[in-house]
């Protein structure tokens, strides 16, 4: 099982499972190369023990693909949030626990100090926070260390299952502060013994170091802690910087190190239930304002709005026997809708309107006697201020994304589309479509101001930009056919341009025509376009674009100038 | 005796009287140029009005009637919002959009799954008032319909542009404008398409009338007061040729 990432290079693994592993599957490598492993070791299958991943990425259902070859995409902000999951999880064993900080986190640290008795000792908090996490299907590697870089430094660098007794374990904080650093000693004691015998043979990559400043001290021929630490600590400022000083400091525990801890968010919901189960939709739409209007309430407190909503209904149990049209959920019908909005709204009006526009159209079991809304995500709502003079432009973006959440409420996000252009020239390759309510999330990482500006952007007033006025022969048309329509070329001029053709049945006589003008492209692909395109005026009037494919010869009609 | 015309103005002006007192548009009605002089002579108002349906009778695919409907809708001054084009069959080519000077970032392309919401979606979007024009094609439109359809245009203050098959000039109509749009056969080299608009109705007005217009290459004649319309416009044939400026 691998994972895969697209860099500039090609697809590149990024994690991969035991199994791989064992076949040769390394970080970096080319995805092929990597499928060329476990083919190879695929014949001769052969039991092997478990190595444990130095990372702590999450290996789903590795014991699931026996010898199955599973691939999929990276996923950084899935990582990301699934990691912030077992974080989550991890209050269970300490109330103080966090993220390594890192582009790409990969850690987890957790402060165990003053409650590893509850757990019968260090040692075996530790191995209990592995198995429950084994049990979770993660494969991780846990240590135990004074200082959170010791900590960090001992999970990614130490050679496994060492002799020493006290490796096993996540971070665990020294329980006397770190000193400060504010007298010149030239090496200050560590804050710990064990740090002094453990961390000086570690490489210095297990100091969470820049990858250049890494390679500059190997050509100085500096590869383990233990020889940075010997060096003169007042020459290493001016040729690193002053964070190599404090990562050894933090490993040392010398200097202090901040826990960036992950910050629980609370599910925003809102629940009714009954014994006396709901009869109509007028009652349901009165439960569901009630219930609106309990979550906005949350919200309205925060200046928050509703960006996407789930809502949820149970029927009553089903007497056996009877079929049902539904998805059952705890042996009960259920219905459920997802209420997607451009930007964050906590309009009570506007939100039923748009859950009214949804369960028009879904079929809701009989007797519900369960309702629970749930706000999934949410942001900051635009102030609207009211303009002194005119209308204001936020009033605009109000309207606007008012529109676009009733027509996707009711047709669903796909229906509602953002055409984007790309830089390609085959026609068919040449836009995408985005859907609205989405379009926005491609920046939901930032902020969400920065979300309301490009809405306000797309309203600035109207004026006909100035376009670079294409050829008439490059001219495209105004619907693209989903696939090109073959036509039978029945008389062509000298030159084998199209001068009558035949299409649904009807001869077609062209009056005048724009081109050739060739597209080839893609043939890195299985069907690369090669293709000369013509713009034909028919003694009708209409005008049609048709090409000839280079390969065969043969005739199509891809678009009409409607 | 009056004279006839005097007649019909007295008319014209109690008509309108008489439907202003049932209801009130919500938003100026006021004409705005469309940029075609000689199309805005033939409307007594001066020009296309600021909000409401214009029908634009296509006699077949491929004629170009959309893409006069938008250059036309690019060339006026336009109240600021998003466009939306109702796509019925789901084909609409953005690169083409592009080609005609619309910018994309502002575009809501809207594709209903099912034909039967295509008339509903044609009213939320003329009734938001964050929209400045909704384009399509409409082939059925029932009188209720079209009364409703016509009736959001004017609460919204949208403007509404539907294409139609010809074979519906027989269906009345509630739109403000009714056009006929017949191509015309490209002969000058700098033309991309041309068309003949007839004016079949118009709300207000009882005289019709014919316009040739073409969508032409503006590299000829670069105005320094029209820069920013350079690309693509339209140009009536009827226009004085030695003042082409003032046609866009």
């Amino acid at each position: 099982m691998l994972h895969e990432s697209n860099g500039d290079r090609g697809c590149r693994i990024t994690a991969c499972c035991e199994r791989a592993y064992q076949c040769g599957v390394r970080r970096g490598m080319p995805l092929a190369e990597a499928v060329m492993c476990h083919e190879n070791s695929s014949s001769q299958s052969q039991q092997h023990d478990l190595a444990a991943e130095t990372s702590p990425e999450p290996a789903d259902d590795a014991d699931d693909c026996q010898f199955e070859l599973f691939i999929a995409k990276h996923d950084l902000h899935e990582d990301l949030a699934a990691l912030k999951r077992v974080a989550c999880w991890a209050e269970e064993f300490s109330p103080l626990f966090g993220l390594e900080e890192a582009t790409v986190p990969e850690s987890l640290w957790l402060d165990l100090t003053g409650g590893t008795h509850l757990f019968g000792g260090p040692l075996r908090c530790a191995d209990r926070i592995k198995a429950s996490l084994r049990a979770h299907g993660f494969v991780t590697e846990v240590r135990l260390a004074p200082t959170f870089g010791a900590a960090w430094a001992l999970t990614h660098y130490a050679p496994l299952r060492t002799s020493t007794t006290l490796n096993a374990g996540a971070s665990f904080s020294h329980s006397h502060s770190p000193r400060r650093m504010a007298d010149a000693a030239p090496r200050p004691p560590s804050a710990h013994p064990y740090l002094d015998q453990v961390l000086p043979p570690l490489p210095i990559a297990a100091l969470r170091l820049p990858d250049s400043h890494i390679e500059l001290l190997q050509e100085l021929g500096i590869f383990t802690i233990g020889q940075l630490d010997t060096l003169p600590r007042s020459s290493l400022p001016s040729r690193f910087g002053t964070q190599i000083l404090l990562r050894l400091d933090q490993a040392f525990g010398r200097a202090p190190e901040l826990l960036p801890r992950v910050m629980l968010t609370e599910p925003v919901r809102a629940d009714w239930h009954s014994d006396f189960p709901l009869k109509s939709r007028e009652q349901l739409r009165a439960v569901n304002e009630s219930l609106v209007e309990t979550l906005l309430t949350q919200l309205r407190s925060r200046n928050e709005g509703l960006r996407r909503m789930r809502c949820e209904v149970l029927g009553l149990p089903i007497p056996n026997g009877q079929i049902s049209g539904f998805i059952l959920k705890h042996g009960r019908p259920a219905a459920e809708i997802t209420v997607e909005l451009l930007v964050p709204n906590s309009d009570t009006r506007h939100l039923i309107e748009l859950l009214e526009l949804q369960w028009d159209r879904t079929a809701l079991p009989e007797g519900i006697i369960r309702v629970a809304l749930e706000a999934e995500s949410f942001g900051i709502t635009a102030t609207r201020q009211r303009a002194l003079f005119g209308e204001d432009r936020l009033d605009e973006l109000h309207e606007v994304s008012q529109l676009i959440n009733r027509l996707s409420g009711r047709l669903g996000p796909q229906a509602i589309l953002k055409p984007h252009a790309l830089t390609e020239h085959t026609p068919e390759r040449a836009f995408e479509f985005i859907p609205w309510v989405r379009c926005l999330d491609r920046s939901s990482q930032r902020a969400e101001k920065a979300t309301q500006q490009r809405i306000a952007a797309a309203m600035t007033p109207h004026r006909p930009h100035a376009v670079d006025r294409t050829a008439s022969h490059q001219l495209r048309p105004l619907r693209l056919l989903k696939a090109p329509e073959s036509i039978e070329m029945q008389v062509v001029t000298q030159e084998h341009h199209p001068h009558r053709f035949r299409w649904q049945n009807l001869a077609h006589f062209v009056r005048q025509h724009w081109g050739p003008e060739t597209i080839t492209e893609g043939w890195w692909r299985d069907d690369p376009a090669e293709r000369d395109y013509f713009r034909v005026e028919l003694t009708t009037g209409q005008h049609y674009w048709i090409f000839r494919r280079h390969t065969v010869q043969d005739w199509f009609l891809h678009g009409i100038f409607e | 005796m009056l004279p006839t015309s005097d007649i019909i103005g007295w008319l014209t002006q109690s008509i309108r009287q008489i439907e202003r007192a049932h209801w009130k548009p919500a938003r100026d009605t006021t004409a705005l140029p469309s940029g075609v002089t000689a199309l805005d002579s033939l409307l007594q108002a001066g020009g296309i009005p600021r909000c409401g349906l214009i029908e634009w009778l296509s006699p077949s695919p491929g004629s170009g009637t959309m893409t006069m409907a938008l250059t036309l809708a690019r060339l006026m001054p336009i109240r600021t919002g998003v466009w939306v084009y109702i796509d019925r069959h789901g084909d609409l080519h953005p690169t083409a959009l592009r080609q005609l000077g619309i910018n994309l970032d502002r575009v809501v392309v809207v594709r209903p799954p099912d034909p039967r919401d295509v008339l509903w979606c044609w009213e939320q979007s003329l009734r938001s008032r964050g929209v400045a024009i909704v384009l399509g094609d409409v082939e059925r439109l029932p009188q209720a319909a079209a009364r409703r359809l016509q009736l959001a245009a004017e609460t919204g203050g949208t403007l509404g542009f539907l294409t139609r098959p010809i074979r519906m000039q027989t269906q009345p109509t509630w739109a403000t404008q009714r056009w006929i749009v017949s191509p015309s056969p490209v002969t000058n080299e700098n033309t991309d398409r041309g068309w003949r608009l007839e004016l079949l109705r118009a709300k207000d007005q009882w005289t019709g009338g014919v316009v040739n217009v073409e969508l032409s290459d503006d590299k000829q004649h670069d105005n320094k007061s029209n820069e920013h319309l350079s690309g693509v416009r339209l140009v009536s044939q009827l226009a004085d040729p030695t003042t082409p400026a003032r046609a866009a």
